[in-house]
């Protein structure tokens, strides 16, 4: 499935473990891929994300008003949902969870429809972005981003496919 | 059940919130679990309170706490 991830693809999926691991997570998830991709200001995908708001901090913050929001509508208060507080990290490698397989998925798709030699970051960040449901989406929209024209300016710096 | 209590129409963020609630069981849970020890509880104790064995409960923080800096007293 990684053979044909380039460099920064390998090097995003290493971070994203590690974003996963110091949010005590034990499954790498496709919420992770995006935070690791957020930190990466320097490559095309990072600098489409933090075009829609979508740094780092962004992308924290959008997660927490995600978070926040969908357990006070179940009647949990956010003074219970310890926001602010810092997680303890996991030991060990996080697995791969159900949400970044689907968006590695999704990924290697587009790769193959566009003719692509390999996965390049943006193509990981255009298969997280069809995501519908779950963490991720719904982060995004809690912050506000529109996830069809994310895609739209991620795609654009692909440029035509060969 | 109090007919008050909140519940999403729309099964979507009722999952999410499915999914939120592990979240912040998990991490209530670890935090839980530290200041417990911090506070000079022994790993059984802590079990029992938890519910579940000595076993599953030094097996899922003991190496987390330490790498974070949080050493249990004697083990028991």
């Amino acid at each position: 499935m990684f053979e044909r991830f380039d460099k920064k693809s390998g090097a995003l999926v290493v971070q994203a473990r590690e974003e996963a691991r110091l949010l005590g997570a034990t499954r790498l998830e496709a919420e992770h891929l995006l935070l690791a991709l957020s930190r990466q200001t320097t490559w095309e995908a990072g600098r489409v994300l933090a075009a829609a708001g979508l740094d780092h901090d962004g992308m924290v913050r959008a997660l927490e008003a995600e978070r926040g929001r969908t357990l006070e509508a179940i009647g949990v208060s956010a003074s219970v949902v310890m926001l602010g507080e810092r997680p303890l990290p996991a030991t060990g490698q996080p697995r791969w969870g159900a949400s970044a397989k689907r968006a590695i998925e999704r990924a290697m798709v587009i790769v193959k429809a566009r003719g692509d030699r390999s996965i390049v970051p943006t193509h990981i960040l255009l298969g997280a972005l069809q995501l519908e449901e779950g963490t991720l989406p719904r982060a995004l929209s809690a912050g506000g981003v529109d996830r069809a024209a994310l895609a739209a300016s991620a795609e654009a710096t692909l440029g035509a496919s060969r | 059940m109090s007919t008050k209590q909140p519940r999403p129409e729309d099964p979507r963020d009722g999952l999410a919130a499915v999914v939120a609630l592990r979240e912040l069981a998990a991490r209530l849970e670890a935090a839980e679990v530290e200041r417990a020890i911090r506070a000079g509880w022994t790993w059984s104790r802590i079990a029992e309170a938890l519910g579940v064995t000595r076993q599953a409960v030094h097996k899922k923080y003991a190496k987390r706490l330490a790498a974070a800096g949080t050493s249990s007293r004697k083990e028991t």
